[in-house]
């Protein structure tokens, strides 16, 4: 991609120049949202945004490139999140912990019970290649849709590691959770995400 | 031996790279003798990377207002 957050010059940045926020904007303020909404809820998610676009340009100036300038503003906005969590004294149900689970996906229906081979192997695909996928516009829709209804914390972890790329330990950091909890989510997502695939193959429709 | 439930539950770490060396050799030899899991994790494989290249949802113009708006009255003048 051409204007990636790479091409985005770290000086015009740190001088608080608009065209260059802007661009950060563009590309973070999705991504952003959804990490606070896996911390303090829906309701909360865009006040806290707008508080961590804030004091995110406030701190320009001081920016020194120690971390990536996405990984700097994850971690903004997610204790901007966490402490606006703790001023509320609320909790936020957390996804059922369920070592078994991917979903309905994976779930008991599709393997044979003892043994644990395949009571429901996986269809053939025609459509076999990232590229190929990719031409299909009616299919990125149905993604689009199934990201955004994805549990928040399913999808913050979906976001940051398959999206934004961010690494396993800092993907800890920014949601407070564990590393193994982290890949139990990001494989979850990715197998709902899965699922719209398998029927869009079959039927053409999401 | 992995089952094939295992092998379906640990396809993403499997593909992460993040099994232990052990754990991979055992899911490998699954995959040797199984094809319906090879078809699994081909499956898996193709959808990481199609997700992984569509790239990120960009901000509306709406929501991009909206942040400068904000900040605007902590920013220096830029005229
Ligand atoms: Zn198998």
């Amino acid at each position: 991609m051409t204007d990636s957050i790479d091409s985005i010059d770290q000086e015009r940045l740190r001088q608080q120049d608009h065209q260059a926020f802007e661009a950060l904007v563009s590309q973070l303020h999705r991504p952003m949202v959804s990490v606070a909404r896996a911390i303090v809820g829906d309701s909360l998610a865009e006040e806290v945004v707008q508080e961590a676009w804030v004091s995110a340009y406030r701190n320009l100036p001081k920016f020194e490139g120690r971390s990536s300038v996405k990984t700097w503003l994850f971690t903004i906005v997610s204790n901007e999140a966490k402490s606006r969590l703790r001023k509320e004294k609320r909790l936020v149900a957390l996804e059922d912990f369920n070592p078994e689970g991917s979903g309905d996906y994976l779930g008991p229906d599709r393997f044979y019970r003892f043994g644990g081979h395949w009571k429901v192997p996986p269809p053939d695909w025609h459509l076999d290649s990232p590229d190929q996928l990719l031409e299909e516009k009616h299919l990125q829709k149905c993604i689009d849709h199934t990201v955004s209804i994805l549990p928040p914390q399913q999808r913050a972890v979906f976001i940051l590691r398959d999206i934004e790329q961010q690494a396993l330990a800092e993907i800890c950091n920014i949601l407070e959770v564990t590393e193994s909890y982290v890949r139990v989510l990001l494989h979850r997502a990715r197998m709902k995400l899965m699922q719209v695939i398998d029927r869009y193959q079959e039927t053409g429709e999401c | 031996m992995l089952n094939c439930r295992d092998v379906a539950h640990e396809a993403s770490d499997y593909l992460d790279q993040n099994l232990s060396w052990w754990r991979r050799l055992l899911f490998r030899l699954h995959l040797f003798v199984c094809a319906k899991c090879r078809k699994f994790v081909a499956h898996v494989h193709i959808t990481r990377d199609f997700l992984r290249r569509r790239g990120p949802l960009r901000a509306s113009d709406q929501e991009i207002e909206q942040v400068m708006q904000n900040v605007k009255p902590s920013a220096p003048d830029q005229s």
